[in-house]
């Protein structure tokens, strides 16, 4: 009797739960289709649940906060670690980047400059080494007679003489500096008024600060005349910078007078230079007319503009 | 009506940390399930008649919580109840190995349902980024909280059945 109304219980059961599977069912699809309104609104829930989740949430962001903390005091040695490489990687990324921007600065001003001086034909040369001896001034560049590089070609950069070309090989060359006491080249003043002529050459005393000899002892040189070459023995050409006067003196046998010539081109910075493969004569300046009195300027004809003669 | 309040509160507390606590671990957005779990072991705790039941009513209260489609949770949780429940005297309640079996196998159960709930619907999506993305990692969620809720739910049982 008793198994009989468990299985008709057990049977109601699953009448009941088959139906409330189907009342479920399509109350799915009902209520996605917006054709039922459940009487427990989501808001009811909504504002029944806020202020758990607001105390859990708080508690969650405590405990993530502490736990973060925890973490990154944990972990500080190794970020202290990552950091300081990448501060190492991006110094040297800096570094690169400012020569780079230096070289640039330095290639730009040679290219000026070979636009500027039309009458050379002039080859970039990178320096790859210097000399260090004491009485010697001495740099190799990286281009050699494979490039054309002959000896006794000038150097120069866009500031001036650099020195000269005294050995060559396929690849390399060797360059004798200004400052070396072996060099010697032929100048000149070149304020107009003066264009007094000497010799440059190293000075074995002090390296940095070559000497112009054979100067008359009657000539008008004075502290801050530029010096240019002259042009006289065929190697250098004319009108390239030497530097400017920095002292003059007496020479010891009286009769001359010796200058110290600040160079203009600075010799510890020196990193790109120009070879001078073959020079002319520099072109006519074009010729420009004359600065005239305002009120009296003329056309090209003789005719007088403005004023009375305005036509 | 003590009972009713208790469970109501226990209820809440869990899906509040569900949603506002275990959100910091979501992966994907997706994090466990702990109602769906709780069904699973008032199942096997209580027999087939009140896991159906206590399924309905979680599954009614996430509808309303989570803004899902409404009936949705209330329907795969009932009869995630009711299939525990058909277990619930065939298998030892306390096993370690039942919850997290229970729990992965009710969490494949219950997704699968919700999919085709949401085809026949006429959504269409790609179902195996759904396998990858939604069910792999719920799968593994349901499978670490399973037994720590059913020690929850047989402690919350215990507690009411006391009062009683």
């Amino acid at each position: 009797m008793s198994r009989i109304r468990q299985d008709s219980d057990s049977r109601k059961t699953t009448w009941v739960f088959v139906a409330v599977v189907v009342s479920l069912f399509l109350v799915i699809f009902l209520a996605a289709r917006g054709q039922l309104n459940p009487i427990l609104t989501n808001s009811t829930v909504i504002t029944a649940l806020a202020p758990f989740q607001r105390a859990i949430s708080w508690a969650g962001d405590k405990i993530n906060g502490a736990t973060t903390t925890v973490w990154e005091i944990a972990t500080v040695y190794y970020q202290n670690k990552e950091l300081k490489e990448e501060v190492f990687a991006l110094r040297q990324q800096n570094l690169q980047a400012a020569e780079y921007v230096a070289e640039n600065i330095r290639l730009q001003e040679m290219l000026n400059y070979k636009h500027a001086a039309v009458q050379f034909d002039l080859m970039p040369a990178k320096v790859i080494g210097r000399e260090s001896s004491t009485w010697t001034s001495v740099i190799s560049i990286n281009r050699g007679s494979s490039d054309g590089i002959k000896p006794n070609m000038p150097v120069v950069t866009e500031k001036g003489l650099v020195g000269v070309i005294t050995d060559v090989s396929p690849v390399a060359s060797r360059v004798q500096l200004l400052l070396d006491s072996r060099f010697s080249v032929g100048t000149l003043v070149q304020r107009p008024e003066s264009r007094v002529a000497g010799i440059v050459q190293g000075n074995p005393s002090d390296a940095m600060l070559p000497q112009m000899i054979n100067i008359p002892r009657n000539s008008d040189i004075i502290v801050g005349d530029t010096i240019v070459t002259s042009g006289f023995g065929g190697v250098f050409p004319k009108g390239l910078m030497v530097g400017s006067v920095a002292t003059v003196k007496n020479d010891s046998g009286g009769l001359l007078e010796i200058a110290y010539i600040n160079t203009a081109v600075d010799f510890q910075k020196l990193e790109d230079v120009m070879i001078i493969t073959a020079s002319r004569e520099a072109p006519p300046q074009p010729l420009t007319p004359p600065k005239q009195t305002p009120g009296t300027e003329t056309d090209k004809d003789g005719n007088l503009i403005g004023g009375d003669g305005k036509k | 009506m003590k009972k009713f309040l208790a469970w109501l509160l226990f209820v809440i507390l869990i899906y509040s940390i569900q949603s506002s606590f275990l959100s910091l671990v979501y992966f994907h957005g997706i994090g466990p399930d702990m109602l769906l779990l709780m069904t699973c072991s008032a199942g096997f705790l209580k027999g087939k008649k009140l896991g159906s039941f206590y399924g309905f009513l979680f599954g009614l209260f996430e509808d309303a919580a989570s803004g899902t489609f409404f009936g949705i949770n209330a329907f795969t949780q009932l009869l995630v109840g009711y299939l525990c429940g058909i277990f619930s005297n065939r298998v030892l309640n306390d096993s370690f190995g039942l919850s997290v079996v229970a729990g992965f196998l009710n969490t494949l159960i219950s997704f699968v349902i919700i999919e085709v709930i949401i085809m026949l619907l006429g959504y269409r999506f790609d179902i195996i980024a759904h396998l990858q993305f939604r069910l792999g990692p719920l799968l593994c969620y349901n499978v670490v909280f399973a037994w720590p809720v059913h020690c929850a739910v047989k402690w919350m049982f215990n507690k009411t059945d006391e009062k009683k």
